[in-house]
C-alpha cells in the first residue's frame, strides 16, 4: 500500500514537467521529425503528387548551382560577422572599463540597437543606404569621399559588407555587454601586483585580462555563432538575398525554397542540411557545458 | 590609479562621441524622416531637422496601413506566450528543482540541445501540418510556436532562480501543511520575482521582434503582428518611406517605454542567461 502510494507520488513529480514538456514534444519534437520526412519526398506545391523521393532533395540541394555562393555567403556572413564584432566589442570594452567617467552612460546607449527589433533596423539603415536620397550617400558625397552614388544594396558586390555592418551595429554591443560585465569582477590583486613588478598595460592584457575573460569570450563566441548563422530578419527584410542571391544565406535559401519556389521537399532537405552544420559546430561545446554544471552539482 | 593623460582623456571623448553619433542617428533620422512630408524625404540635400514638421505619416499609418490591428496582434502574441510560457515554465522548473526523478539531467540536456536548432526546421513541417488542420492564420498556434521555442530557455533561467531559494523555507511551509502547487504559488514565486521579471521582458522582446514564423503562419492582415506587417509592406514597390518610418517609430514605443523604465531588468534578462552557467 505504502509502495503504491509512494510511486503515485513519483508520478505526481512528472505532473509539473508534462505541461511544458508536451508543447515542446508538439511545436519542436514532431515538426524536426516531419521535416525530416518531409525531405525524403518529392513535394512541391506546383505537383499535386506527393512521392518518395530518396536523397533526391538532398543531391539537388547541394548540386545546386547557387549552393556553393550559399554556402560562402553563410561562412562570409557569419565568420567576419562574429569576428568583427568579437574584436570591436572587446576592444570597446576594456577601453571604457579604464575610463573614470561616461561608464555607466556607454553601458545605457549599448543596451538600445540590441532591443531594437532586427526587422526596424533593418528598415532604419535600408532607408539610409538607398542610392538616391539616403542620408549616407550624401554625406560621403559632401566630404568628398565618393563623387558618386554608391549603391550599398542593389551591387551585388558591396551588399553582403552592408548587411554585415547593419549586423555588426546591432550586435557589437552585445558583446560589450557581455565583456563589461565580467570585467566588473575582474582580478584586481593581480592586476595591481603586476602594475608593481613593472607590467606594462599589453602584459597584463596578455596575461591576466583575457585568460580571465577567455570563458566569457568562448561562451559569447558559441551563442553570437548560432545567432548569427540563423539569423534571418534583418538580411531578409534588407534585400531579400539580393541582388543576385550575393546576400542569400542558408536560412534565408532555405526560406526562399519553401516559400517562393514552392518546393518543400527540397526546402526541408536544406533545413536538414544547416542542422547538421550548426549541430557539428556546436554540440561539443554544449556538452560541456552540461557536464561542467553535473560536476559542479548544479543539477 | 594614476593620472589618465590627455591622449586618453580625449580617446575617451572620441569613443563616447563616436558611440553616440553611431547609436542614436538612425534612430534620429527615423524619427525626423517620419515628420517630414514626402518632397521633404526626397529633398538634397537632406534636411536634418525637418523644415516643415507634418504628422500626415503617422495618421496615415494608424488610419488606413493596418497598423492598430498589426500593433493589437502583436500585444495579443506577447501575452499569450508570456502567460503560457511563465506558467508551463515555472511548473517545470519547480518540479526539477524541488524533486529527483528519472529522466532530469536527459531533459535538461535536451532543452540546451533545442537551442542550436535553426528555426527553418520548423517552417515546412509546421506549415504544412496547420494547413491540414486549419491552423494557419490562427492565435492560439503561433502562440504555441512561440511557447515552445522560449520555453527551454526559460526553464533554465527559471531553475537557476528557484534553485537559490533555499529549500528549508519550502519544508516549514510543507510542515504548515501546503501542498507542492502552495509552495510554489505561495513561497517560490514571490521569492523568484526579479527572475520571472528577466525572463518575462526577454521573451516579450523577442516575440515582439520575431519575423519568420510571423511571416510563414499568418497571411491575413486580421492575423499578422506588426514585423510581419513592415516587412509585407517594404517588399512592395514604390516603398513611402515617410509612413515606413513612422510605423518603425510606433512598433518601437513599447520597447523604448521598457528601455526608459525596466533597464535594470532588461540588463538581467540580456546578460544573466549566459553568465549564468
Amino acid at each position: 500500500m505504502k509502495g503504491s502510494l509512494g510511486s503515485l507520488r513519483k508520478l505526481g513529480v512528472y505532473l509539473y514537467v508534462l505541461p511544458a514538456a508536451l508543447i515542446m514534444l508538439v511545436m519542436l519534437g514532431y515538426p524536426i521529425i516531419y521535416n525530416f520526412v518531409i525531405s525524403f519526398f518529392n513535394w512541391t506545391l506546383r505537383d499535386p503528387e506527393i512521392t518518395f523521393h530518396g536523397f533526391t532533395n538532398y543531391i539537388r540541394v547541394l548540386t545546386d548551382h547557387r549552393f556553393p555562393m550559399i554556402v560562402t555567403n553563410t561562412v562570409v556572413w557569419t565568420v567576419l560577422g562574429v569576428v568583427l564584432q568579437m574584436v570591436i566589442g572587446i576592444a570597446l570594452a576594456l577601453f571604457v572599463d579604464s575610463m573614470r567617467r561616461g561608464k555607466k552612460y556607454m553601458r545605457t546607449i549599448a543596451l538600445l540597437p540590441w532591443l531594437i527589433p532586427g526587422v526596424v533596423t533593418a528598415l532604419m539603415w535600408r532607408f539610409m543606404f538607398q542610392a538616391d536620397v539616403g542620408i549616407i550617400n550624401s554625406v560621403l558625397m559632401s566630404i568628398g569621399v565618393t563623387d558618386r552614388n554608391i549603391l550599398f544594396l542593389a551591387d551585388p558586390n558591396i551588399s553582403m559588407f552592408s548587411v554585415i555592418f547593419v549586423n555588426l551595429w546591432r550586435a557589437t554591443p552585445f558583446w560589450f555587454l557581455m565583456i563589461t560585465a565580467a570585467l566588473q569582477s575582474k582580478p584586481i590583486d593581480q592586476i595591481e601586483a603586476a602594475t608593481l613588478d613593472g607590467a606594462r598595460y599589453p602584459t597584463i592584457l596578455r596575461h591576466v585580462l583575457l585568460p580571465y575573460l577567455s570563458p566569457v569570450i568562448a561562451t559569447t563566441g558559441v551563442l553570437t555563432t548560432i545567432w548569427t548563422l540563423n539569423y534571418f530578419d534583418l538580411i531578409w527584410v534588407m534585400t531579400r538575398g539580393g541582388p543576385l542571391d550575393s546576400t542569400s544565406t542558408l536560412p534565408v535559401y532555405t526560406f526562399r525554397l519553401a516559400f517562393e519556389f514552392n518546393d518543400f521537399g527540397r526546402s526541408a532537405a536544406l533545413a536538414v542540411v544547416s542542422l547538421i552544420l550548426v549541430s557539428i559546430m556546436c554540440i561539443p561545446y554544449i556538452i560541456k557545458i552540461f557536464s561542467n554544471l553535473k560536476e559542479r552539482g548544479a543539477l | 590609479m594614476k593620472k589618465k593623460s590627455a591622449a586618453h582623456r580625449l580617446a575617451t571623448l572620441f569613443i563616447v562621441a563616436a558611440a553616440t553619433l553611431l547609436i542614436l542617428f538612425p534612430l534620429y533620422w527615423m524619427l525626423s524622416t517620419s515628420l517630414k512630408p514626402e518632397a521633404e524625404i526626397f529633398q538634397l540635400p537632406p534636411t536634418l531637422l525637418p523644415e516643415t514638421f507634418v504628422l500626415e505619416n503617422y495618421e496615415f499609418a494608424w488610419t488606413q496601413a493596418q497598423i492598430p490591428i498589426y500593433f493589437l496582434n502583436s500585444v495579443t502574441y506577447v501575452l499569450g506566450t508570456l502567460v503560457v510560457v511563465l506558467i508551463c515554465g515555472s511548473l517545470a522548473a519547480y518540479g526539477m528543482s524541488r524533486f529527483k526523478f528519472r529522466g532530469k539531467p536527459a531533459f535538461l540536456l535536451i532543452l540546451l540541445l533545442t537551442q542550436v536548432m535553426p528555426m527553418t526546421t520548423l517552417i515546412v513541417p509546421l506549415f504544412v501540418s496547420f494547413g491540414n488542420f486549419g491552423l494557419l492564420n490562427n492565435r492560439i498556434a503561433l502562440i504555441a510556436v512561440y511557447s515552445a521555442i522560449q520555453l527551454p530557455l526559460a526553464i533554465w533561467l527559471l531553475l537557476a532562480y528557484f534553485n537559490s531559494v533555499p529549500k528549508e523555507i519550502d519544508e516549514a511551509a510543507r510542515i504548515d501543511g501546503c501542498t507542492g502547487l502552495q509552495v510554489l504559488l505561495r513561497i517560490i514565486l514571490p521569492l523568484a520575482k526579479p527572475g520571472l521579471m528577466a525572463v518575462g521582458l526577454s521573451i516579450s522582446i523577442w516575440v515582439w521582434q520575431e519575423l519568420m514564423l510571423a511571416m510563414t503562419f499568418t497571411t491575413t492582415d486580421a492575423m499578422r503582428p506588426l514585423m510581419a506587417g513592415i516587412s509585407a509592406s517594404i517588399g512592395r514597390a514604390g516603398v513611402r518611406w515617410g509612413q515606413m518610418n513612422a510605423v518603425g517609430m510606433i512598433s518601437i514605443v513599447p520597447i523604448i517605454i521598457a528601455y526608459i523604465f525596466l533597464q535594470r531588468n532588461l540588463v538581467a534578462g540580456l546578460t544573466g542567461g549566459a553568465v549564468k552557467e
